[in-house]
């Protein structure tokens, strides 16, 4: 027997797909924008963020306004509380694509293949670390929100390898491209983060499915 | 799921020697209204000095089932039991329990608020004069403690030799408590103690609940989920006589692991 709330909570969760959607293809567009060095791909970034922003409002709006409503319990509780901190999270990530953006100005298209970074790898692990957990929010399932958490070691050996790649030019006094390597590795640190961020939301699927909290004890 | 140890391990911490064990054990009950069979092998422990809930949709047995702690259901003929109900681990159904005694060790507030129709003093004493207690200083003592336990002294104090029928309902449900209490009983019984109240009268005496058990081990019966949520340490979920789920009251409302409790807990059940 669905009642009243049901819907409203399938309701957030619509929105939640939509916000999803949206982070997902600023994120794309932020990483095409580095590829081609189109700054019509920056404006929509930035327009998608404010997007973000208002529905990030919208969807706390309705979380809070069930909790206090129905004080929903059990699975429903979970999925409230879980959708509640995932929408936060969804927005930082919107946060990154745009900062992703504001940084790609300092890269030359080309720089993007000369250097040693492997910028584009981090951008495919990322985009597929953002629709893995936010399929799995979507579907509730907290084994596919594990696949999330075996991609992380990668982006983070990644990042590490960059800091040591600028390092290592700095040191042999290679500044002819500092600026676009400095903006590399900044947008290797933002990827970084999404990918964290998508760690985040796939801890919290798993709360919501298993009921376990793994944040702090992967092992679980 | 070991909840018996959980409970065993937390009570113990915290009663005193002579409150080793549980307050209640039940062990394979069975009970039938005639060829119906309400409860069926219910098995579980209820410790000292916590308030544990039923919860279940209408007709699942809770109230059958707490009215068995203190044998009210012997006073319906066609009903039949098999089992075991230890109190401080004395099998109520032996012959040897005395049901007067078994009676005032386990005390019951009703859902609607049952005052006799006499003063607020005399409703007091009411147990305690059937026990044969005379002694005015003793009646005295009894009343001012109980309706101080019962959250109702200031506001009566001045109007004891007042019909009990004057009082609000709030006030008639927890002079009902202070009643049952003043025979210092170990178990306190409340079925569904707030469903006739409004939210001001069902916060005093859900704060009461809490109070009590600092004292008696308190079980009750409630339809509303919150308030069990609210006052209880332990919830049981009953279905169709069954015992599904028995555990702490914030594994049953965060992370039950049974899918019955599940949906009736978040109201998908029917």
């Amino acid at each position: 027997m669905e009642q009243h709330y049901h819907r409203e909570i399938k309701d957030i969760y619509r929105k939640v797909g939509k916000l999803g959607g949206l982070v997902e293809i600023g994120v794309g567009k932020a990483l095409r924008c580095l590829k081609d060095g189109d700054p019509q791909l920056g404006d929509e970034v930035r327009d998608g963020d404010r997007n973000i922003d208002l529905l990030e409002v919208d969807i706390e709006e309705d979380c809070l306004k069930v909790l206090a409503l129905y004080q929903p319990v059990a699975r429903d509780l979970r999925a409230i509380v879980t959708l509640l901190k995932v929408t936060t999270i969804l927005e930082r990530m919107g946060d990154l694509a745009e900062n992703i953006v504001n940084k790609a100005s300092l890269v030359p298209t080309s720089y993007l293949s000369e250097s040693r970074m492997d910028i584009p790898r981090m951008g495919e692990l990322a985009l597929k670390m953002v629709h893995t957990s936010l399929t799995s929010l979507l579907k509730g399932d907290g084994q596919l929100a594990r696949e999330v958490l075996s991609l992380e070691k990668e982006m983070d050996e990644l990042h590490k390898y960059h800091h040591k790649v600028v390092a290592e030019d700095i040191e042999g006094q290679n500044i002819r491209f500092s600026r676009a390597e400095l903006g590399l590795l900044s947008i290797s640190r933002y990827l970084e983060r999404i990918g964290d961020q998508s760690v985040h939301v796939a801890e919290d699927v798993i709360y919501l499915d298993e009921a376990k909290i793994i944040r702090h004890n992967k092992e679980i | 799921m070991d909840v018996n140890h959980d409970l065993e391990k937390a009570s113990q911490e915290e009663r005193p020697q002579s409150e080793e064990g549980p307050a209640i054990e039940v062990e394979g009950l069975n009970l039938y209204y005639g060829a119906n069979q309400a409860l069926k092998d219910i098995s579980l422990k209820i410790p000292h000095r916590q308030v544990t809930a039923f919860i279940g949709p209408s007709g699942c047995g809770k109230s059958t089932f707490l009215r068995c702690f203190n044998r009210m259901n012997d006073l319906l003929d066609i009903v039949r039991m098999d089992g075991i109900i230890r109190l401080d681990g004395m099998n109520v159904f032996d012959e040897a329990c005395d049901v007067i005694e078994l009676r005032r060790r386990v005390g019951m507030v009703f859902q609607k608020s049952n005052p006799f129709p006499m003063s607020i003093y005399e409703n007091v004493v009411y147990g305690l004069r059937i026990a044969g207690v005379r002694d005015k200083a003793i009646l005295d003592e009894a009343v001012e403690r109980s309706l101080k336990g019962a959250a109702l002294w200031t506001e009566v104090k001045e109007r004891l030799k007042d019909s009990a029928l004057g009082l609000s309902g709030g006030q008639m449900q927890r002079l009902c408590i202070a009643r049952a209490i003043a025979v210092n009983p170990d178990v306190i019984l409340m079925d569904e103690p707030c469903s006739a109240l409004d939210p001001i009268a069902t916060a005093k005496v859900e704060e009461l609940i809490l109070e009590l058990k600092n004292q008696y081990t308190v079980v009750i019966v409630t339809h509303n989920m919150q308030q069990a949520g609210r006052v209880a340490d332990l919830t049981a979920f009953m279905y169709l006589g069954e015992l599904i789920e028995y555990d702490r009251t914030e594994v049953i409302f965060t992370r039950p692991s049974q899918r019955h409790t599940e949906d009736y807990v978040t109201g998908r059940f029917g």
